[in-house]
């Protein structure tokens, strides 16, 4: 089990860094590349789902297999879904590509068959754990990443102009901070 | 759509099986593509139809042959890795990664011409995009689980392929 979980750091700062990657990338303005607010709204978009897109898909594979948890230890199911998205990986760094060099500007269905592709390896590392593949936990996955790729979609768009409500609220701070003094 | 669901399952499947059928699935996917970029193309008026023939055959020719060159490519590579697969093998595994891509293509082909939708990014890139999947599960069963090597080689298939589709269709 040991060697199982060898390595999680280094998958759960990939796994962190292809999350942020597809934040800041649903974010960004392709007029303004570079701004600031638009890149920190991003990341912390990115990670907050991510976090909670790992935590669900740890919880549901976890109610499935409770017998995993029992016979490969307490971290077994989080390991095999850090494990899974590590799958995320080739579609952030095509999204990445495609974003700054191809000049494709809606990358959200990177995020969606990345997150299909993770969730599915997250239930076939499952599979791999039990020695036996099973089909309710590849649905389950794949419907959890599905509803997650709706909210990403939907979520992306509603939150579309918070970054610049922040700006705005910020050059309203810094003009007024600017009078006092 | 068994490389989809199960790609262990269908890649035993594919090493009993004859490479060129394999090839034929990925010539088909590529060349249902590049109809749909052809047909988007011809419907906004930047190319005509002679154009999107063309196209056609052009995909034909890409998942016929730049495919299965790739295949070889990684084959040489994970070669390294010590795979006991032979060079056959490899290229029809890598070939039937992109069923899903046929599937997605056949879609997109109803959609293009039944309600006039542009589909070549929607479903030709989407469809490209799952076979992303099935090629790390491929590649790692290959090299008896290494997946970085299988990671990496995925995304340099993908950007090979975007990146020169994207050329293409500038032409």
């Amino acid at each position: 089990m040991e060697n199982y979980q060898k390595g999680n750091g280094l998958r759960g700062f990939l796994r962190m860094l292809c999350f942020m990657v597809f934040g800041v990338l649903a974010f960004t303005n392709p007029l303004d590349l570079y701004n600031m607010y638009n890149i920190g709204f991003g990341v912390i978009a990115g990670l907050l789902f991510g976090f909670f897109c790992r935590l669900f898909l740890v919880w549901l594979l976890g109610s499935f297999n409770p017998q995993v948890k029992q016979n490969h230890g307490r971290k077994a199911i989080s390991t095999a879904v850090s494990r899974g998205m590590l799958f995320l990986l080739p579609f952030a760094v095509m999204a990445f590509v495609s974003f700054y060099y191809l000049g494709w500007y809606i990358t959200s269905g990177f995020l969606s068959a990345g997150i299909m592709s993770a969730a599915a390896s997250a239930a076939i590392e499952v599979g791999k754990l039990k020695q036996k593949q099973e089909i309710k936990n590849t649905v389950g996955t794949s419907l959890v990443a599905a509803a997650f790729s709706a909210l990403w979609m939907f979520g992306t768009g509603f939150l579309a102009g918070v970054p610049g409500l922040i700006e705005g609220a910020a050059e309203f701070i810094r003009s007024q901070a600017g009078n006092l003094f | 759509m068994g490389m989809m669901l199960s790609p262990a399952g269908a890649l035993k499947g594919a090493l009993d099986g004859r490479w060129y059928i394999s090839a034929a699935v990925s010539a088909l996917a590529f060349g249902l593509f590049f109809l749909q970029t052809g047909l988007d193309l011809y419907k906004t008026g930047q190319k005509g139809f002679f154009f999107a023939v063309l196209f056609t055959g052009l995909g034909l020719l890409y998942g016929a042959v730049i495919i299965p060159l790739l295949g070889s490519l990684f084959w040489g590579v994970i070669k390294m890795a010590k795979t006991k697969m032979s060079l056959n093998q490899a290229v029809s595994a890598f070939c039937l990664c992109y069923s899903g891509a046929l599937i997605y293509g056949l879609f997109g082909l109803v959609f293009s011409l039944a309600l006039g939708w542009r589909t070549a990014v929607a479903f030709g890139v989407t469809g490209v995009l799952w076979a992303t999947g099935p090629m790390i599960h491929t590649i790692r069963r290959m090299t008896e689980g290494k997946t970085a090597l299988s990671v990496f080689l995925a995304t340099v298939a993908g950007l090979t392929i975007l990146v020169s589709w994207s050329l293409f269709s500038k032409i």
